[in-house]
């Protein structure tokens, strides 16, 4: 079962891909933190990615912190291994740290089940939205940006219009 | 065996990946663009045995005359029954149907070959 709105959000310590940690008690001083349920070989990942990237990047200079965790059994899709990992995100570039959850327990205490799936946390790190990242994995079909819309709400003390959508993406892969 | 007049197509799928319905929608609108008559087989992916056993690339995959015209020489994971597929599409992305226009030259490809 999913975090509800207006839910505390589960707190989390897990490695990233460059050698640091990614922590939600070391964000305490972010406005918002997305939290993004992620992986390298699903290929509703690779269309959003860019775009998710970007706004990591853009809303950091708001104060907002960003991290992607990967939790899928690295057994069974190799391609989301740690080292897969490292290497996509170097690749990429990517703005936010992407960080590996081995255990499977940060998804399971966010009810995370797809990839990608967002949560946006308010500055009390209360979940404000969750969802997708906007409504088409065709950026030129893009309508409603709703994580941006999220942000943009939480930033300004309110509440996001709309709070919930449901996530498009691959399933996480459980470890079996 | 396909009726002469109509290109075999099998859409094979996985309802963990939320693009199926798409793809199929996809399919009819580039048949109808490829000026083809599909003898259209659905098939759902529901076990990793059955996906083994298809050499199952991910949902949705079109085999079109049998062949797969979206192969890639080395598959990202193993066959597995979850597994969404990847496309390429222009401009260098990534998404998880294939792009319209391409669909529609493999069609009229599996075509030429019948």
């Amino acid at each position: 079962m999913s975090l509800a709105i207006g839910d505390p959000a589960p707190g989390f310590r897990l490695p990233t891909t460059t050698g640091g940690e990614a922590s939600l008690a070391a964000m305490a001083a972010a406005p918002a933190v997305v939290v993004a349920f992620w992986c390298n070989h699903c290929p509703y990942v690779r269309a959003w990615e860019e775009r998710f990237d970007a706004i990591a990047r853009e809303y950091a200079d708001h104060g907002v912190a960003t991290v992607a965790i990967c939790a899928n059994d690295a057994v069974s899709h190799p391609g989301d291994s740690f080292e897969a990992m490292a290497a996509r995100a170097a690749e990429q570039g990517y703005a936010f740290p992407y960080a590996r959850d081995d255990s499977q327990e940060v998804p399971r205490a966010y009810g995370a089940e797809r990839t990608p799936e967002v949560f946006v946390l308010d500055r009390e790190r209360r979940l404000a939205y969750h969802g997708a990242i906007d409504d088409s994995t065709d950026p030129d079909a893009v309508t409603v940006h709703h994580l941006r819309d999220a942000l943009d709400a939480v930033l300004a003390g309110e509440a996001p219009e709309r709070a919930e959508t449901p996530p498009v993406g691959c399933t996480i892969k459980w470890a079996r | 065996m396909a009726a002469p007049d109509r290109l075999a197509v099998s859409f094979l799928f996985s309802r963990e990946c939320p693009s199926h319905e798409e793809g199929l929608a996809l399919l009819r609108a580039a048949a109808r663009d490829a000026g083809v008559d599909l003898d259209l087989t659905v098939v759902e992916v529901l076990t990793d045995a059955q996906a083994a056993e298809l050499r199952f690339a991910g949902s949705p995959t079109y085999l079109i005359g049998a062949r797969d015209p979206f192969a890639s020489a080395a598959p990202e994971h193993a066959f597995q029954h979850d597994a969404c597929r990847a496309y390429a599409r222009p401009g260098r992305r990534i998404g998880p149907l294939p792009h319209h226009d391409d669909l529609v030259a493999a069609l009229r490809a599996g075509r030429d070959r019948a």
